[in-house]
């Protein structure tokens, strides 16, 4: 014969030695799904049922139970990792019964139970005098001051001014020269200097000392939209509010209105540093403290209106939405919220009133991630 | 097309450009405080004369639970402007907005002359300027002063911080006196808060591991009344016991009630083996759970009856397991360093406290049913036995002192890890188990 008939030879015979014998060497039971089930009598039935104990002969119950192996287990898995199911699902032991060969002991004494406290779901009258309705928060949570006498019932006498006495003694009784005459020259010229005084004014500060005070400290036209990579210094409060008075001197002065630039985005037509004095002026009032567990897990949008001082109307606080927990914990998360925006809005947001058309609105979102207990 | 595209998509872009225009301003905020919420509690008003006692009492006891639950802070009344406030009189919230009062509670007492006591009491969002919810009224004996005063800050609790109430609950407890190495313990019932201790058995045997059912009404505890530990069921209104029958055998311990309470899950040692079983309460059959070579114990339901968590050290170590009560094999929970006992389900079926033993230390911990979200609340050189409120906010456990004078004692814990708090009772105390909260 060939090698070749060798080699085939050699090569069927391991084949069908290995299909004969080899795949017996580690073959592995089949798992077969096993579901325990055992037959229930009547009684077990009712029970099931009716959750009633069955009258039951009960020397017929011991019998089975005596019947039945041992409780523990001598097939139990030696694997403790492994845990086998049991073999019986049900065991009969001794039924309770008032024949129980320990008698029911009575105590030192039966727990005394106060009685039960009922609470009806009344609605009780609200008080007849009106509560006072803080919308919007115009009301100050600082004390009004009382008002107090200026003058007072008895006159005292100053005190002696600090005089430092130098080496050059002076009568203190030297007429000053031309005192009247000075103030007149101001005053007259006051209106002269308005006109030439932006000219003037870095050159000669003093003539112009009475308008550079009533200018406004920057400009109340629309600033520019903020380049959106400018890096926000989150370590130095935001001074973002320009006073009224001052404000409305600049635009008679100016001739100018201010008027906001129209084709922004109401978030981006304000500067980030300004947005970000919002979050730190809500931040210290919002106390999670008191939260639930679920509220913490819950994130609610607040929308409401502001004044033009930045104070919040009460009644315009609404919620807009919530996600991640239940109707409950959304009203309970929302009541947190809008009592952070009333608490630190009490004396109105600090905000450019230059663009309050794009702040009059908001929308605030409450969002408890870094708040929860982990 | 593809203009048709661009052109579809420019009128898109352009429109969505035009709504944004007008929306509103969006801010997000992520950083808050965590503080007690402040509150004030004025007295409350006694509308008869006899009323004015029971109303100082009440209004203090309010006062007490809410601060003692480490959520809120009490306004003093010596910083009120307001110094008379009655409950039909309209809140003067700049007042309290001045002192900063976040929350108010406003009440009146009257009793009558059959002995009943009323108790109407209002809630209100001081800066917000508005109540919290109706106004409610509360009736009982005049007995149950401090049952009244818990329901109201039970509700003062509920209305404001969404969680549910705990404080109109009792706890049952083994109640331990005598020296260290002769240690007489009894079980003992006492409110939430440490008062109104009641005892439930003598001090002849040593009694271990009371568990209170879901409605109240009965204990399980292990006793060595016949030598060796035994299961008995005990019925709190009359007092009266009997033993379960698990085995002649055997020795029988760590049980716990099934949600409904008809059912127990507990422990049975024969041959040193110990494993769990399951009993139907009503016809004393116990079914075999698992039957492992290692000791397993300290099993407890989840919520909706469905699962058991216990503890074994199948694996070497003492770890967690969960199993189906309906039979399956155990998985394995707890993974991380150091040895779990005596788990137990919250009430709500978020969390499983634990003690958990690592670095020579005992700790009361959490976890989710998964393991996952492991959190240790206390450690200590024996904390042990956790339970939880019935709201699942709060969890108690027992502290043993170190040194030949050590005796327990109760402490509870939020689930934050905040407001650690020790029970004073006068005495040692060990095994609480906290019951629900009363009809």
């Amino acid at each position: 014969m060939s090698p070749g008939t060798y080699i085939s030879f050699t090569l069927h015979a391991s084949l069908v030695g290995w299909l004969l014998f080899g795949g017996d060497f580690d073959r592995k039971p089949l798992e077969l799904p096993v579901t325990e089930v055992s037959v229930i009598s009547s009684e077990m039935f009712d029970i099931m049922l009716n959750n009633t104990v069955p009258i039951v002969d009960t020397e017929l119950e011991l019998e089975v139970a005596v019947a039945q192996p041992a409780i523990e287990d001598s097939q139990a898995s030696a694997d403790p990792s492994i845990d086998v199911a049991p073999q019986r699902d049900t065991q009969v032991l001794r039924p309770i019964a008032s024949t129980d060969a320990i008698p029911q002991t009575v105590l030192d004494q039966p727990v005394r139970m106060e009685e039960v406290v009922i609470i009806p779901s009344i609605d009780l009258p609200m008080p007849e005098i009106e509560a006072d309705t803080p919308e919007p928060l115009e009301t100050s949570s600082v004390p009004k001051p009382r008002p107090v006498p200026r003058i007072a019932p008895i006159a005292v006498v100053p005190p002696a001014p600090e005089i430092d006495v130098g080496d050059i003694t002076q009568d203190t009784a030297t007429p000053q020269v031309a005192p009247a005459e000075v103030i007149q020259e101001q005053t007259a010229k006051a209106p002269e200097a308005a006109a030439i005084e932006i000219v003037t004014e870095a050159e000669k500060p003093s003539d112009a000392v009475e308008v550079s005070r009533l200018a406004p400290p920057r400009s109340v036209r629309p600033q520019r939209r903020p380049k959106t990579n400018t890096p926000i210094d989150e370590a130095t409060p935001v001074e973002v509010q320009i006073d009224p008075l001052e404000a409305a001197l600049a635009e008679a002065l100016s001739g100018s209105v201010a008027v906001p630039e129209p084709q922004m985005n109401a978030t981006e037509a304000l500067a980030p540093h300004v947005i970000r004095g919002m979050q730190l002026a809500i931040s210290p009032c919002w106390n999670l403290g008191a939260s639930s567990s679920a509220s913490l897990f819950t994130t609610v949008v607040v929308g409401m209106q502001l004044t033009i001082e930045g104070k919040p109307l009460a009644k315009s606080i609404h919620l807009v939405g919530y996600e991640g927990g239940d109707q409950l914990s959304a009203e309970r998360a929302f009541e947190t919220a809008q009592r952070a925006i009333k608490e630190c809005g009490v004396e109105g947001f600090k905000l450019p009133k230059d663009q309050y058309t794009a702040w009059q609105n908001m929308e605030i979102t409450f969002n408890p991630e870094k708040m929860r207990m982990r | 097309m593809r203009l048709i595209y661009f052109g579809v998509l420019a009128i898109v872009l352009w429109t969505g450009a035009v709504l944004a225009q007008n929306g509103p301003l969006k801010i997000e905020i992520t950083d808050g405080v965590i503080e007690p919420l402040t509150f004030a509690v004025p007295m409350f008003e006694a509308k008869n004369i006899e009323a004015a006692a029971i109303a100082t009492k009440i209004s203090r006891l309010v006062a007490k639970d809410l601060t003692n639950s480490g959520l809120f802070r009490e306004i003093s009344a010596n910083r009120f402007i307001a110094q008379r406030t009655t409950f039909a009189e309209a809140v003067r919230y700049p007042d309290w907005r001045a002192i900063n009062t976040q929350a108010l509670v406003t009440a009146s007492v009257e009793t009558s002359s059959t002995g009943r006591l009323t108790v109407k009491f209002r809630i209100f969002d001081v800066f917000s300027g508005v109540q919290l919810g109706r106004g409610m009224q509360l009736s009982g004996s005049t007995q149950a002063v401090r049952r009244m005063a818990h329901k109201v800050a039970d509700q003062v609790y509920e209305r404001i911080t969404g969680e549910g109430p705990y404080f109109d609950s009792k706890i049952v407890f083994v109640s331990e006196s005598g020296p260290k190495d002769k240690r007489l313990k009894r079980l003992a019932i006492m409110d939430f808060d440490g008062e109104n201790v009641q005892f439930l058995t003598g001090n002849k045997n040593i009694v271990l591991a009371p568990r209170i059912s879901k409605d109240g009404k009965k204990v399980l505890y292990t006793s060595f009344e016949t030598g060796f530990p035994q299961i008995y069921l005990l019925d709190i209104s009359t007092a009266g016991r009997k033993r379960l029958p698990t085995s002649d055998d055997g020795m029988g311990f760590s049980p716990r009630f099934s949600p409904d309470s008809k059912r127990i899950v507990y422990s049975l040692e024969q041959g040193g083996n110990s494993d769990i079983y399951l009993m139907d309460l009503a016809t004393a059959r116990s079914k075999r759970m698992t039957s492992s070579l290692a000791i397993d114990t300290a099993p407890s339901f989840s919520p909706d009856g469905r699962q058991i968590v216990f503890e074994s050290d199948r694996s070497g170590t003492q770890q967690l397991y969960l199993m189906p009560v309906s039979g399956g094999t155990p998985k394995r929970i707890s993974f991380e360093n150091g040895r779990y006992g005596t788990p137990v389900w919250s009430p709500r079926g978020d969390l499983i406290a634990f003690t958990k033993q690592s670095n020579g230390r005992f700790n009361i911990g959490v976890m989710r049913d998964d393991g996952s979200e492991e959190r240790l609340l206390s450690g200590s050189f024996l904390d042990e036995g956790p339970t939880w409120s019935p709201n699942g906010r709060v969890i108690m456990f027992a502290r043993q002192t170190q040194g030949p004078k050590g005796a327990p004692s109760l402490y509870s814990v939020d689930i934050t890890g905040r407001n650690l708090r020790a029970l004073n009772l006068g005495a040692p105390a060990s095994d609480p188990s906290w019951g629900p909260v009363q009809p």
